[in-house]
C-alpha cells in the first residue's frame, strides 16, 4: 500500500517538475510576443482586444512556473491556427486533480450557480471563473492584491453590476469595512460565492424569505457585530413580530429585512438618506401599508415587551406576568381547598 | 352522594335559547384561544403544528377573525337579550353581585379551612358562577375592542401610534392566557371535574337540572322554587 502510495506521489512529482521546467522554457518563447505591450487584435465586434500578457503579473500569480499551453491548450502551433477559445479551468480545477492544484469540485457548485447557468445557456457577458478570479493575474483570496480578496470583491463584482456598486458603496456596510470594521458584509456575505442564485430563486441566500435568515447571521452574533457596539437582539425582535412569524410560516407580503432598512445602500437608522430615518418611517412603511402616516413613527419598532425601554408596554406585560401568577395560585389554592373539604367531609361521614 | 346522571325528578334550568348561546360562545372562543395560542406559541413544537395544521399565519388569520366575528355575533346577542327580554333580563337581575355573594365566599373559605361554618344557601347563581359571569364579560369586551383595532390596525393607524399597536397585540396575547386559566382550570373544574357533576353537569346540554341538585347547589332559589309552586318539594 505504502509503496503504491510513494510512487504515486513520486510519478506526480516528476511530471510537476518536468511541466514546470517545460513551462519556463515555453513562456520565454510565448513572450516573444505576447510580452510587447502594443500586441493586440481586432475583433469582429470592433473592439481591440489586447493581447499583452505582463510576465510580472504572471510570476506573481499562483499559477507562476505554469506553461502557457497548460491552459491554453488549444494552441499548438505558431502562428496559432483557428479560434482560439477561452481558457477552461475545470481541466485542472477538480477533486482528485493530479497536478498539484487545490482539491475542490466547486465548480460543480458554480454551474449551477445564476452565472454558470447563464454562461452554459450561451449568454457570453456571464461571468466564468477567470472573470471574478482574475486570468494572468489570479492570486490567493487571501492575498491584498487579489481580486477575490475581501477589500477588492465589490469593486470585481462592481464591473458589471455598476448600478448595485454604487448604491453599496454608499452603504453602512462598506464604511464600515472601509473603517476597519472587517466583519462588515461585502457582496458574498450575503449573496454567496459560487452557490449565488438570483434572489427570485427560494434557493437563494437573497429570497425574500430568506434574508432574516441570511443577515441573523452576523446581526445576532454576538461574536461578529456585539464587538462593534451593535445590539443582536434585533432579530429576535423581528423573530416574534407579525412580519417575522408571517415570514416564517409561509407568508408572501409581508416585510423582511431588507423591506425597510433597504438593499445594497443599507444606512444606519440617524442617516437621514437611511429608509428607516425616523422621518422616512411613514414613507418606508408606506411600500406596503397604504396611507401610513406619522403614528408608524411614533414608538419603538425591534419593540421588546419585557425590556424597561419598551416603556407602557413593559408595564402591561408586567402586569399580565403577575396576574397570570396570582390567577394560577389563586385557581389552584381554591379548588384544592375545595377537595380538601370534599375529602374531610367523607371521611367524616363513614 | 347520588351522581349527577342519576334518573329523579328535574326543573328547566336554561332555555334552549340560553343554551344555543352558550355552546356559540364555548365553540368561537376555543377556536380562537387554539387559533391564537399558535401566534403566541409559533416558536415551539405544539404552535408549529397547530400553525401547519390550520394552513399557515394566512388560514390562521383567516379561522380567527371568523371566530371573533361569531364571538361578536353572540356577545351582541347577549346584550339585546339581557336588554329587551324578559327572560334574559330577570337571569341578569339574578346575575347581579350582591353583598351576600362575599358573605358566601367568606363562608366557603372558612368552612374549606375547617372552620365552623354554615354551607351558604346560594341562589340561582353563585359567587363562582356571578365572577366567572362577569370575567368573561370583562374579557370579552377587552379582547373584542383590541382585537378589532388589530385587525383593522391599517384604519386604526390613522389616528393610532405605533407603541398602541404594540400594547394592544401585547394585551390581546397575555391576556388570552389569564382567559385560557379562568376557563380550564376554573370553570372546566367547577363543570367536569368537581366529585359531584363528574363526568359533566349536563345541564348545558339538556338544560334542566335534578332537583336534588338544585337543593344541594342553589338552596335559596329551591325554597323560592317550592314556596312559589313552581316545583314539589315535597311534605
Amino acid at each position: 500500500m505504502w509503496g503504491s502510495k510513494g510512487l504515486g506521489a513520486g510519478l506526480a512529482g516528476a511530471i510537476l517538475i518536468l511541466l514546470m521546467a517545460g513551462g519556463a522554457e515555453a513562456l520565454t518563447k510565448c513572450l516573444i510576443c505576447h510580452g510587447k505591450p502594443a500586441l493586440s487584435k481586432r475583433l469582429p465586434s470592433g473592439r481591440v482586444l489586447s493581447l499583452f500578457v505582463d510576465e510580472k503579473q504572471l510570476k506573481e500569480s499562483v499559477h507562476a512556473g505554469r506553461a502557457c499551453t497548460d491552459c491554453h491548450s488549444d494552441i499548438t502551433a505558431i502562428p496559432h491556427k483557428g479560434e482560439i477559445k477561452r481558457v477552461s479551468c475545470i481541466r485542472c480545477h477538480f477533486k482528485g486533480n493530479p497536478v498539484g492544484a487545490p482539491q475542490t469540485d466547486i465548480y460543480v457548485e458554480y454551474a449551477k450557480s445564476v452565472h454558470g447557468v447563464a454562461a452554459a445557456s450561451g449568454n457570453t457577458k456571464a461571468p466564468v471563473c477567470q472573470d471574478c478570479h482574475g486570468e494572468h493575474t489570479v492570486r490567493s483570496p487571501k492575498e491584498a492584491a487579489s481580486q477575490m480578496n475581501k477589500a477588492h470583491i465589490p469593486e470585481t463584482c462592481g464591473r458589471c453590476h455598476l448600478a448595485v456598486f454604487g448604491d453599496y458603496r454608499e452603504s453602512v456596510h462598506w464604511k464600515a469595512f472601509l473603517g476597519g470594521k472587517k466583519d462588515s458584509a461585502v457582496c458574498t456575505d450575503c449573496h454567496g460565492e459560487h452557490t449565488i442564485r438570483s434572489h427570485v430563486s427560494p434557493e437563494s441566500s437573497t429570497y425574500f424569505s430568506r434574508v432574516p435568515e441570511t443577515c441573523s447571521r452576523c446581526h445576532a452574533s454576538v461574536a461578529v457585530v456585539g464587538k462593534y457596539g451593535i445590539k443582536t437582539e434585533q432579530v429576535a425582535t423581528y423573530g416574534r413580530s407579525f412580519h417575522g412569524i408571517a415570514i416564517k410560516y409561509g407568508g408572501k407580503t409581508v416585510a423582511n429585512c431588507a423591506s425597510c432598512h433597504g438593499v445594497h445602500d443599507i444606512r444606519p437608522s440617524d442617516d437621514p438618506k437611511s429608509a428607516v430615518y425616523v422621518e422616512n418611517i411613514p414613507k418606508t412603511c408606506g411600500k406596503c401599508h397604504t396611507g401610513a402616516n406619522v403614528n408608524y413613527a411614533k414608538g419603538k419598532i425591534h419593540v421588546d415587551p419585557t425590556k424597561r425601554e419598551a416603556g407602557s408596554i413593559y408595564w402591561v406585560s408586567l402586569f399580565f406576568k403577575w396576574l397570570t401568577i396570582s390567577v394560577m395560585v389563586g385557581l389552584t389554592a381554591h379548588i384544592g381547598l375545595d377537595l380538601f373539604r370534599r375529602a374531610r367531609r367523607r371521611r367524616t361521614a363513614q | 352522594m347520588t351522581p349527577s346522571y342519576a334518573s329523579g325528578p328535574t326543573v328547566l334550568r336554561f332555555t334552549l335559547n340560553e343554551r344555543l348561546q352558550h355552546v356559540l360562545l364555548m365553540a368561537s372562543t376555543l377556536v380562537l384561544l387554539i387559533t391564537g395560542f399558535s401566534l403566541l406559541f409559533h416558536d415551539v413544537w405544539i404552535g408549529r403544528w397547530l400553525l401547519w395544521l390550520e394552513g399557515g399565519v394566512q388560514g390562521r388569520g383567516l379561522i380567527h377573525r371568523w371566530a371573533a366575528a361569531v364571538l361578536m355575533g353572540v356577545c351582541g346577542y347577549h346584550l339585546l337579550y339581557i336588554l329587551f327580554t324578559e327572560r334574559g333580563h330577570a337571569q341578569f337581575m339574578h346575575l347581579r353581585p350582591r353583598r351576600q355573594d362575599a358573605r358566601d365566599f367568606w363562608q366557603v373559605v372558612r368552612l374549606n379551612l375547617g372552620r365552623p361554618a354554615e354551607r351558604p344557601a346560594f341562589d340561582r347563581f353563585d359567587y363562582r358562577q356571578k365572577f366567572q359571569y362577569y370575567a368573561f364579560f370583562v374579557a370579552s369586551v377587552s379582547m373584542v375592542l383590541s382585537g378589532l383595532l388589530l385587525w383593522f390596525a391599517t384604519e386604526a393607524m390613522a389616528v393610532m401610534p405605533k407603541w398602541a399597536f404594540d400594547l394592544l397585540a401585547v394585551l390581546h396575547g397575555r391576556e388570552s392566557v389569564v382567559i385560557f386559566l379562568l376557563l380550564f382550570v376554573w370553570h372546566l373544574y367547577d363543570v367536569h371535574l368537581r366529585p359531584e357533576v363528574f363526568p359533566m353537569d349536563w345541564s348545558w346540554i339538556t338544560g334542566r337540572i335534578r332537583l336534588a341538585d338544585l337543593k344541594e347547589r342553589h338552596r335559596a332559589e329551591y325554597d323560592r322554587m317550592g314556596k312559589a309552586g313552581v316545583i314539589d318539594v315535597g311534605e
